[in-house]
């Protein structure tokens, strides 16, 4: 009981620890590109480049090594994987849907369907399906967060 | 060999695991695109995906739905607009919030991470407050912004799934060595944003999903419309609460807006009475292996 406590707080801890230093290296990377830059007098020159990259990891590494370790030797010891049910104080008031019954939803979901096969339908046509795969097979830099 | 038979009774996956193992397989079939470092162009990318899955992953073989419909939005073009409008109505009409839970890879990596050992932070009201700002993330930068900055915003600037699958895992490979040079403040913003998400998946259950996913909040819309989801036999409930207190989603009962329908209440019913239907179907009544044992616990 005493070791899964004390890996439970080692994995805490550990998980803390890389998610800080993964933050603290792209700040520093970033904040030294910066004065890299300024010292060139060139915004051509890289914020980021592989080597500076590849020597933050050189010292996330080890923390990532030891998170893993931790994690696996805590997944080993832990022997049951779900606790008691958390207390509840005060129930809120439970309330039945009664959908099958209701004609009105019954219509609204005919409605919306109707209306989602025509836009569907409408969008190919128009050469929606042409316009998502331009967009989809060619990478947009910008907008998965290389910028 | 009895220890390792109870330690495997314990953790084996259980179906919705290996549903949302095989869905997250199905959306990420190009595997070869991580070695390669390209992404995939064939014809499937026209088609949506349900879940929330970066186009620009190299395995992704399918087209992210909120990534079109800003694209869509911002570029104005009509056709992709009906497009991907219909499609979102389809996916929500016949399977809502299921999809979160069955379906979605950033679903499913989020419930792995919570798995780990360490103290978790219980559903409350402030959580339940919290899971209102998924509904402005919405609002704000899918249906505002990108058609006033011409480019998706919530892909650029929050989306923890692009972050992860496109921009890590593409410059991961030496191909793509000359886009460092092109990295500078979105990329650090975003990669601070990807690792508070995804800490905060190991101490928070879902913790991107019920406060800032778009697309969770755009299903959660025909939680009382979709058609399979978990249902309760009104007749046999009891209100005892036990599916409430199960539950570690934000929900004030089951198959709400905050529902994913995991199912997790169903074997937790003492009376039964909730089952997992398609219409009339029934696709999952409580495990009877499951019950017993927490009726000893």
């Amino acid at each position: 009981m005493k070791a899964r406590r004390a890996l439970t707080t080692a994995v805490t801890a550990l998980t803390a620890l890389l998610a800080l230093s993964l933050c603290a290296a792209v700040l520093i990377l970033y904040a030294d590109g910066l004065r890299r830059r300024a010292e060139a007098g060139s915004g051509l020159i890289p914020v980021f480049t592989r080597e500076n990259v590849g020597r933050a990891l050189l010292w996330i590494t080890p923390i990532f090594a030891l998170w893993l370790a931790a994690v696996v030797a805590a997944a080993v010891t832990r022997s049951r994987p779900q606790g008691s049910l958390p207390a509840l104080k005060r129930l809120p008031p439970m309330t039945h849907e009664r959908e099958q019954k209701d004609l009105a939803l019954f219509a609204l979901r005919m409605a919306l369907l109707s209306a989602a096969i025509v836009l569907a339908f409408y969008g190919i046509h128009s050469g929606g399906l042409r316009e998502v795969l331009a967009k989809a097979v060619n990478i947009c830099t910008e907008c998965i967060g290389l910028g | 060999m009895a220890d390792m038979k109870s330690w495997w009774h314990a953790h084996r996956p259980t179906t919705r695991r290996m549903v949302q193992l095989y869905a997250a397989l199905l959306q990420n079939a190009h595997l070869r695109g991580f070695a390669d470092g390209k992404i995939y162009d064939g014809p499937a990318k026209a088609a949506c995906v349900p879940g929330l899955n970066c186009y620009s992953c190299p395995a992704a073989v399918g087209a992210c739905p909120l990534g079109s419909l800003q694209s869509a939005i911002a570029t104005g073009k009509k056709g992709a607009l009906f497009y991907v409008i219909g499609a979102l109505l389809l996916f929500g009409l016949a399977l809502g919030r299921v999809i979160c839970g069955w379906l979605c890879p950033a679903g499913f990596v989020q419930e792995l991470l919570h798995r780990l050992p360490t103290p978790k932070l219980k559903k409350s009201k402030a959580t339940r407050a919290l899971s209102w700002l998924k509904y402005a993330v919405l609002a704000v930068f899918v249906l505002l912004l990108p058609p006033l900055l011409n480019a998706p915003a919530f892909c650029k600037f929050i989306c923890p799934a692009g972050t992860a699958e496109g921009a890590v895992s593409l410059l991961a490979n030496p191909v793509n060595e000359g886009w460092f040079a092109m990295l500078g403040a979105l990329f650090t913003n975003k990669f601070v944003i990807l690792t508070l998400v995804l800490t905060a998946c190991v101490f928070v259950y879902r913790s991107f999903c019920r406060f800032l996913c778009p697309l969770g909040a755009l299903y959660s819309l025909f939680a009382r419309l979709a058609l399979l989801g978990v249902r309760v036999d009104a007749h046999s409930c009891t209100n005892c609460g036990k599916c409430l207190r199960v539950c570690p989603m934000d929900i004030r009962r089951v198959g709400d807006r905050e529902c994913i329908h995991c199912g997790q209440c169903i074997d937790a019913c003492p009376e039964k009475a909730i089952t997992l239907k398609a219409g009339k179907l029934t696709l999952k009544g409580p495990d009877p292996a499951v019950a017993q044992r927490r009726k000893q616990a």
